[in-house]
């Protein structure tokens, strides 16, 4: 059963619209830091898409900025009303995603393939011939790919990834960006296609229909092309490529297709990264070489920005991150009661509720989680009881703060995978992806006697019910406006 | 006068007048401005001691401030004949 999702960005840009989630912008902006500048300020305000209608030097090129920065946003690609709470747009991704059965995607023709209208290769697949805007002032080059995915496949099983790796622009026909060797496409490339020598192929696709933004972001235990059709209720169209047997999704707007090579290196970065700084230096990464640049008629790029919270990566991470964690932890039996990661710790930190059944529990979902394909991205983990609502930002710094014994209550998980992008990582952690990883258990320890556990004092906790009710039923005559 | 910028690490290590290989970035207006570009070169820190300019800044982007100058050699092309 197809759930209702849009097709293309462009029915998303008629949705958001709808729901007040975008704002047109006419006057021409500059792709030189001005366009990325609006975009920050968005994202930091958590505000409307901007959709530019018109870019300096790019005439018929259009852009939309920050396309699922915030929760509303995601509801509503999701068919969801935009002020659907989180909890319920974390039901409905679980829903789809556990219950559903996988589709493969649908190859349609290429004349009902958007993406085909135009088609450049030779000397007019030229990436200056595309606004990719300077983003931010001190980053490394003109990054193109910021809200986009990469398609690639395993050469041996034909098994599909997407992804999102950033790419900038270096030349005419050259883009670069880091590809991490435990990411889905880095197993691939330096497991497979490298020790023989061979170029990748791969098209990276900007402007797509939202929810596949959204499984390329997700940490699929599938390919992302049938993860996709779980969260439509059915398969994505894709329409093959120019120059390989590679599938993209038709309705995207501009695709460029090449191949990754192996043993050459070229500089890239700064940029302003999801962790909100500039962490990763000026350093020889991986080599993407343009052969063929297909596009709509009067393309939107899509553009995230990121930076301090909230961006697109920090937001969709978090929450795929944390459901994929809570489908692991339940299919282990384990009773917790929910998962969620703030976009504001750049899915760093998850907070897991649980019911305390036995000693060791916190521990156990800490090893677990760290253990998981998901551990390389996050490395603070915080366990509270079911009473907490882990939603509830001033509950959980509450139950940090006076439960977790400073000694027995932090675990410190040393030698793990880590990412390069992290700020707080000392130099010679991130030249060699090592990361360290810290567990908060914020649980009352079981072998306490009940008589020992300190009582939470609230207004929920403390006051019989017929009092409460009373007080509430009251309130407004008491004087109080809410 | 054509304008550059180039990323470096420790700006006190760069090796001037002597001929070394870096990547620059080229900062002339329009449609092609930050297109990278390995090149062998010369740099000095004296602003006029080459024909053209070189801003230089750190490796997370930092803006120095105070030009270089730059004499370009040859562009290199970077990538292998076998992959072009």
């Amino acid at each position: 059963m197809a759930y209702r999702y849009y097709k293309d960005n462009r029915e998303f840009i008629e949705a958001l619209r709808a729901t007040g989630d975008l704002v047109t912008v006419e006057p021409e902006v500059d792709w030189d830091l001005e366009l990325g500048a609006i975009v920050r300020r968005v994202c930091e305000l958590q505000g409307p898409s901007p959709h530019f209608k018109k870019i300096k030097d790019y005439p018929g090129f259009e852009a939309l900025g920050a396309p699922l920065a915030t929760y509303r946003k995601l509801a509503v690609s999701l068919g969801l009303p935009a002020a659907t709470p989180i909890p319920e747009i974390g039901r409905a991704y679980v829903e789809r995603t556990e219950r559903g059965e996988p589709l493969k995607p649908r190859v349609v023709d290429r004349s009902r393939a958007p993406c085909k209208q135009n088609v450049w290769t030779g000397d007019d697949a030229n990436l200056f011939n595309l606004p990719a805007p300077m983003v931010h002032d001190g980053d490394g080059g003109r990054y193109l790919a910021t809200w986009h995915m990469v398609v690639a496949k395993d050469p041996d099983t034909g098994e599909v990834n997407w992804g999102m790796y950033r790419q900038m622009v270096f030349d005419e026909k050259t883009m670069v960006g880091p590809v991490l060797p435990f990411s889905d496409m880095g197993k691939m490339f330096f497991n497979k296609y490298v020790p023989r020598n061979q170029p990748m192929p791969f098209a990276t696709v900007i402007g797509m229909d939202p929810l596949s933004g959204v499984a390329a972001c997700a940490p699929s235990p599938i390919p992302e092309d049938e993860f996709a059709s779980l969260l439509m209720g059915e398969a994505v169209e894709v329409v093959k490529c120019e120059t390989s047997d590679l599938l993209v999704p038709a309705h995207a707007e501009i695709i460029i297709e090449g191949e990754v090579l192996p043993g050459v290196w070229l500089e890239e970065a700064p940029f302003g990264e999801y962790t909100g700084y500039r962490t990763s230096p000026r350093e020889r990464r991986t080599v993407y070489r343009i052969r063929a640049i297909t596009f709509r008629d009067n393309p939107i790029l899509t553009v995230s920005n990121m930076g301090v919270p909230t961006d697109e990566g920090q937001l969709l991470r978090s929450f795929s991150l944390s459901l994929e964690m809570e489908k692991l932890l339940r299919s282990q039996g384990i009773p917790i009661t929910g998962v969620y990661m703030w976009p504001e710790s750049t899915h760093h930190l998850v907070v897991i509720g649980t019911r305390h059944a036995y000693t060791g529990i916190a521990r156990q979902i800490a090893n677990l989680v760290f253990g998981s394909k998901l551990g390389p991205w996050f490395h603070m983990v915080v366990v509270v009881d079911e009473n907490t609502d882990i939603y509830n930002k001033n509950q959980v710094i509450h139950a940090l703060s006076t439960r977790c014994h400073p000694v027995n209550g932090i675990h410190v998980y040393e030698g793990d995978v880590g990412t390069p992008l992290n700020p707080f990582a000392t130099p010679a952690e991130r030249r060699m992806g090592k990361g360290a990883k810290v567990l908060f258990d914020c649980l009352f320890p079981r072998d306490w006697q009940p008589s020992d556990i300190p009582i939470l004092v609230a207004f929920d906790t403390v006051y019989p019910q017929e009092i409460r009710d009373k007080v509430l039923a009251n309130w407004k005559a008491y004087g109080f406006s809410e | 006068m054509a304008e550059y910028d180039a990323f470096f690490e420790n700006l006190q290590e760069v090796p001037q007048d002597e001929e070394i290989r870096l990547v620059i970035r080229d900062l002339t207006p329009g449609r092609a401005k930050y297109r990278c570009q390995v090149v062998r070169a010369k740099v000095s820190s004296e602003p006029s001691k080459y024909p053209e300019r070189l801003w230089p800044r750190l490796g997370r982007g930092q803006w120095v401030g105070e030009p270089w100058s730059i004499r370009v050699v040859e562009e290199v092309d970077p990538i292998p004949e076998a992959w072009r």
